[in-house]
């Protein structure tokens, strides 16, 4: 409703007047929106977070679905060869990897840095945007060497004015979105012990749900869920251990036999196995507003060394459905049972409506680390479509019947000690955490993908708390092709890649596809691209300060106009490729473009210099 | 098939059979017997005395308790006199016997899952080049295991002895990133890292100063 | 051939040779109370048996050839057609004799040499499929064993210098080693077999007499290859399934204050390489010491385990046993106490 009638106020107000005439308005009067919004298929009302408008990007994959998809029109295919850096900003934390999405809500972006996790609010009502506020909330500097693969930071959530994001040390803060001031801060778990908290949190219904990292630490992986207003804690859910600790009840209902049963998560190990077991979900949540379900993935298997577990290792390497409310388990289902290379499974289960075979059903896609793509029925946890989107070579295809991988036996590491030379996926897998999107208009997925091949050794890991227990030493190399990147476009309905575009280093950052059917992705050797998401054909390249691996996002600032923004700085996972020659150095700035016509041709008021009175319209 | 013939040709006892006779068997049946039965130091007294570590010092010969404690971190203000004991020597350098049991407690105690099977860095820091967060003397990579340093690396001061902390010295040593004491002492002063003590005059100038 | 009578024979075969009349130890593979290990037994009986005939039967003509040729010398009739006659006679004699020598030696070969193909058939490959796998690992100078059962691999757990086995049911054994070359050998139950860093060889095993044997490494492995025993348990399978289930399950978790006192010393100062499952060590560079008040000895047959070895072992393990890879250990003496109480209830 309140979208529509923004919509209806600003198509008033492009009708009275110039652009000039709605940037003078006053912060009483409401914001303009720009009429470039096609709302059609974008998802809207109860998949949004609470007050985000169409302009915004209140959550870091825009919609509750998480189908990166932003319904703006003013870039197009047609003029996204115009854009042009508006602004820049930069955290000073270029020590660590940028893999965060900034935010958009009240003309304000929010920025979270990773380590040390500071929070930034940047005024898009001013030219340049400047600070509105930093926080700084000082965790403990031994996080830093207790995360696996950089201390990182994936994204904040901003929820009924307050912003929400977890610390590496285990801590979830809220900060007061117009202040600053820190509201709650809530101790989840002993960093000391390994665990550390990296996840983008997700707020539904007055909910914080977030999840803990350290798959390669010997953790017990965990999701909680907490009050928005207190931070206190209302449930956990363990990813491992009995039915009690997992939150299996009588309404849990997987769809295949193999994963029915009383306390599979505990009996599917060795005694204790489970406790440090890892499971550990610190990707994307996504919420299905319809049937109040929450989806997430859960890590790796602890240690990598199979050996030290034998059995299926239930519920790592998987999903599950919950009810939002209590927690409780719908279902779950288990992508790669008693995993041995690493393929994580908490990459973002985008929900969509999908024809398969000729029948709509409501599903959520997971383009997994082992290189398959996952059509799963997200009422049932039925796998409806399993197709390879990328190179792998561990396993010939995906069980119709059980939905389990048919594992080729000479990738497979056992006995540990001995190298397995040339499985495909490498431990980054086909895809990692960085998300995808969604287009419902060409009802495309469009994926960064790897092609890295590992050769690997089990080793027997001790477990010593607070150290690794990790288990495997490898080595990695570019797969076939000798691209280490492809973004590409994919049917998940049908299990097609539709069109792809090859590139020499990693694409590591994540994806957006906007209304104007503008696909944009970044590599880790740094060029920024836009590319029509229909044919593939790239529109536009900027080669920005440091390699991205951050997720772009769109909004429309106070001047009506649509704007892209990403971090560049390269980190995380991508470091794996650190000794490819042309590798960029570490960075920290995010960039914002927009199109050409849209920036003034004289700079804005700055400094002392009185503002020139044409140049105030353009720029209030 | 010829997997099992390997097999068979690996069991060492069948081939024995072959070629064995009836002498053979009287020397190998009744073997071993009473090693169950071995108490404390019977039984050894069979075996020569022999030092584990034949030309490493004994325990005795390692710095006193708390020497180390003194070794400064930062810079030198105000601390002239203590740089005298940067110049700990590592009690196990060079030895073949006690760097092999330092790579294994390297691996075993899960130092190379931080730092890498090759110590080339990964959740830790690269400890073959020559860039060292708190010092790369002997004594300040011993401080920093048995201590532990704020950005996640656990102190080892309780789960390792003394002794086993110096074998990993040793062996972090043979990768080249360790820097010899006296270098570490000019570091300090802010020289350049010049490993020969003869080369620079200049600088050894410097550093004899008053 | 019934274990009994196999003992029998063995003793018999000891019996012929005076200087093998000690040969019933725990040690002896003659005393075979294993399913491979009985048809080694009784390959090694057959081979001793037909090698004492042979060597008497080469004794017996030896003897009468000599006694045949001095009586030959000494008939002097018509020299030279005697002469003449004796050599046509003995060059045809002679080739009788060699054909009958060379048939019966090649009889003999062919039977040994098929009952040594028939034996090798019999130990390659265990008669039914195995019921339990045991890795073990050879590390200087003690033995690492996880058992999993192939039925619910789950169920697996890992404990160090002790072997136990169901009677009558084959276990598949797969061999691993953490250093170097190490050989496992049960000497009464199954041969040796080579443990080769980098590969994994595998053998199997089958007990099918309960009781207590000695196992070893017979390979020279360094300083404590001598030390570097196990003790091998035989058992019914229901008293085996009994301890396969103890043995997978948490160690008890002291009440009183003194164990509880060792249980915090110990996992901060032995964790590191020490696991006991259910609490926070869980090291695993030294040996499994979830149950290690329930196993016979302390450092791998160095000691028995009685709390005053424990004692010593902990305070100064290279005193009891040199190479050992296990340091002096700094602890006051309650630490030490506190330690040995803690670990002398893990059972």
């Amino acid at each position: 409703m309140k979208i529509t009638a923004i919509i209806a106020i600003s198509f008033v107000l492009l009708a009275c007047g110039n652009r000039e005439d709605a940037g003078r308005v006053t912060a009483d009067e409401p914001r303009p929106r720009d009429a470039r919004v096609n709302n059609v298929e974008a998802l809207s009302g109860s998949w949004l977070p609470p007050g985000a408008g169409a302009g915004d990007w209140a959550m870091p994959s825009r919609d509750y679905a998480g189908t990166r998809y932003s319904p703006l029109t003013e870039i197009t295919t047609a003029n996204a060869g115009q854009m042009q850096l508006a602004w820049t900003f930069q955290d000073g934390q270029s020590s660590y990897g940028h893999e965060m999405t900034p935010l958009v809500a009240d003309s304000t972006m929010y920025i979270v840095s990773p380590f040390p996790d500071r929070a930034f609010a940047l005024d898009l009502t001013k030219p340049g945007a400047p600070l509105k506020w930093s926080y700084s909330p000082n965790p403990s500097p031994i996080a830093i060497g207790k995360a696996c693969c950089d201390a990182v930071l994936r994204g904040a959530a901003l929820y009924k004015k307050k912003l929400i994001y977890n610390l590496l040390d285990d801590h979830t803060v809220a900060v007061d979105a117009k202040t600053g001031k820190e509201l709650w801060r809530t101790k989840l778990g002993n960093v000391e012990d390994g665990a550390t908290m990296t996840m983008a949190p997700l707020v539904v219904d007055g909910r914080v749900y977030v999840g803990n990292s350290g798959g390669e630490m010997g953790v017990a992986g965990w999701f909680a869920a907490l009050d928005v207003n207190s931070g206190k804690e209302l449930w956990r859910a363990y990813s491992v251990g009995p039915d009690s600790l997992a939150r299996i009840g009588a309404d849990f209902h997987p769809f295949y036999s193999w994963m029915r049963g009383k306390d599979l998560g505990a009996t599917t190990w060795p005694t204790n196995a489970w406790k440090r077991g890892a499971g550990a979900p610190w990707g994307w949540v996504t919420y299905d507003p319809d049937r109040h379900s929450i989806y997430y993935g859960t890590s790796n298997t602890g240690p990598w060394n199979e050996a030290q577990r034998p059995g299926l290792n239930l519920w790592t390497s998987g999903v599950f459905a919950r009810r939002a409310s209590d927690g409780m388990a719908q279902w779950a289902f288990v992508f790669t049972p008693h995993n041995e290379w690493d393929y994580d499974g908490v990459n973002e289960n985008i929900l969509a409506d999908l024809p398969i075979n000729g029948v709509v059903r409501k599903v959520m896609v997971q383009f997994n680390r082992n290189g398959f793509a996952y059509t799963i029925d997200r009422a049932t946890g039925e796998v409806l479509q399993a197709k390879p989107f990328g190179h792998e070579n561990w396993a010939s295809g995906i069980d119709s019947v059980t939905g389990m991988p048919h594992v080729i036996p000479a990738k497979e590491t056992v006995p540990p000690g001995r190298w397995v030379r040339d499985i495909c996926p490498a431990d980054v897998g086909v895809k990692d955490f960085e998300p995808s999107a969604y287009s419902p208009r060409t009802r495309l997925f469009y994926v960064t993908t790897q092609n890295i091949c590992m050769d690997y050794k089990g080793r027997e890991a001790s477990y010593i708390a607070g150290t690794p227990y990790w288990g495997a030493q490898m080595t990695r190399h570019v797969g076939p092709g000798g691209n280490y990147g492809e973004f590409i476009a994919f049917d998940a309905a049908t299990g097609r890649k539709v069109w792809g575009i090859p590139e020499p280093f990693m694409t590591y950052s994540g994806a957006m596809v906007t209304a104007g059917d503008v696909a944009f992705y970044g590599t880790v050797d740094g060029w920024f691209r836009a590319v029509n998401a229909r044919t593939g054909e790239i529109l536009w390249s900027r080669k920005l300060g440091s390699g991205i691996i951050s997720a772009p996002m769109s909004y429309i600032a106070p001047d009506g106009h649509q704007y892209v923004a990403i971090a560049t700085g390269v980190g995380g996972g991508a470091m794996t490729t650190s000794s490819q020659k042309g590798f960029p150095p570490r960075g920290d700035t995010y960039y914002v473009f927009t199109l050409g016509a849209n920036i003034p041709s004289t700079p804005a008021r700055g400094g002392a210099t009185p503002p020139a009175s044409s140049a105030t319209g353009a720029m209030p | 098939m010829i997997d099992s013939c390997c097999r068979i040709i690996m069991r060492r006892n069948s081939v024995a059979f072959l070629i064995s006779a009836c002498v053979a068997l009287a020397a190998t049946a009744c073997s071993g017997d009473s090693q169950l039965d071995r108490g404390a130091g019977a039984g050894s007294a069979t075996l020569p005395a022999q030092d584990a570590h034949p030309s490493g010092p004994d325990s005795s010969g390692l710095p006193a308790e708390g020497a180390l404690s003194r070794v400064p971190i930062g810079d030198l203000a105000g601390a002239n006199d203590n740089t005298l004991e940067t110049t700990v020597k590592s009690p196990y350098a060079g030895n073949a016997a006690a760097i092999a049991e330092g790579h294994e407690l390297f691996e075993k105690m899960n130092c190379a899952a931080c730092h890498g099977y090759g110590m080339k860095g990964g959740m830790g820091p690269d400890l073959t080049d020559s860039y060292w967060r708190y010092g790369g003397a002997p004594a300040d990579i011993y401080k920093s295991i048995f201590e532990g340093r704020p950005q996640g690396m656990p102190s080892w001061g309780r789960a390792l002895t003394p002794t086993l902390i110096w074998k990993i010295v040793a062996y972090i040593e043979t990768k080249g990133g360790a820097v010899s004491a006296v270098a570490a002492d000019r570091e300090r002063q802010g020289d350049e890292s010049e490993s020969d003590t003869t080369a620079g005059s200049t600088m050894k100038g410097r550093n004899s100063a008053p | 051939m019934r274990p009994s009578a196999l003992r029998r024979s063995g003793a018999i075969a000891c019996a012929s040779c005076t200087w093998l009349n000690a040969c019933n130890g725990t040690s002896s593979y003659l005393d075979a109370t294993g399913a491979s290990g009985a048809h080694e037994a009784r390959l090694g009986i057959w081979l001793t048996v037909t090698a004492c005939i042979v060597v008497a039967l080469i004794a017996i003509a030896l003897v009468a050839a000599m006694m045949r040729h001095r009586a030959a010398i000494g008939d002097r009739g018509d020299e030279a057609r005697a002469a003449g006659a004796s050599m046509r006679n003995e060059i045809r004699g002679g080739l009788r004799w060699i054909y009958i020598g060379l048939s019966g030696t090649l009889i003999v070969l062919g039977l040994t040499f098929a009952g040594t193909m028939v034996t090798f058939g019999a130990v390659t490959h265990p008669p039914r499929s195995a019921a339990v796998i045991m890795d073990v690992t050879g590390h200087q100078w003690w033995w690492e064993i996880r058992y999993t059962d192939v039925a619910h691999p789950e169920r697996s757990f890992i404990t160090a210098n002790e072997v136990h086995l169901p009677i009558g049911v084959p276990v598949r054994v797969m061999l691993h080693s953490a250093d170097v070359i190490h050989s496992f050998w049960l000497p009464q139950i199954a041969g040796k077999t080579d443990v080769i860093p980098g590969q994994t060889n595998e053998m199997w095993v089958e007990a099918r007499v309960p009781g207590t044997t000695r196992g070893m490494c017979a390979e020279y492995c360094g300083l404590e290859h001598a030390v570097m025993a196990l003790v091998v348990t035989a058992q019914p399978r229901a008293d085996f399934d009994a301890w396969m289930r103890d043995r997978a399950a948490n160690a008890s978790v002291p009440v009183a204050p003194v164990p509880s006192q060792g249980a915090v010393v110990f996992a901060a100062s032995c964790g590191g390489c020490h696991a006991v499952e259910g609490s926070r060590a869980l090291g695993r560079a030294g040996p499994e010491l979830t149950h290690i008040a329930s196993r016979a000895t302390i450092g791998a047959g160095a000691l028995e385990n009685t709390p005053a070895n424990m004692r010593r072992w902990i305070a100064n393990a290279p005193s009891e046993k040199e190479g050992v890879r296990m340091p002096e250990m700094h602890l006051t003496g309650g630490q030490l106490d506190a330690v040995v109480a803690y670990l002398q209830q893990l059972r």
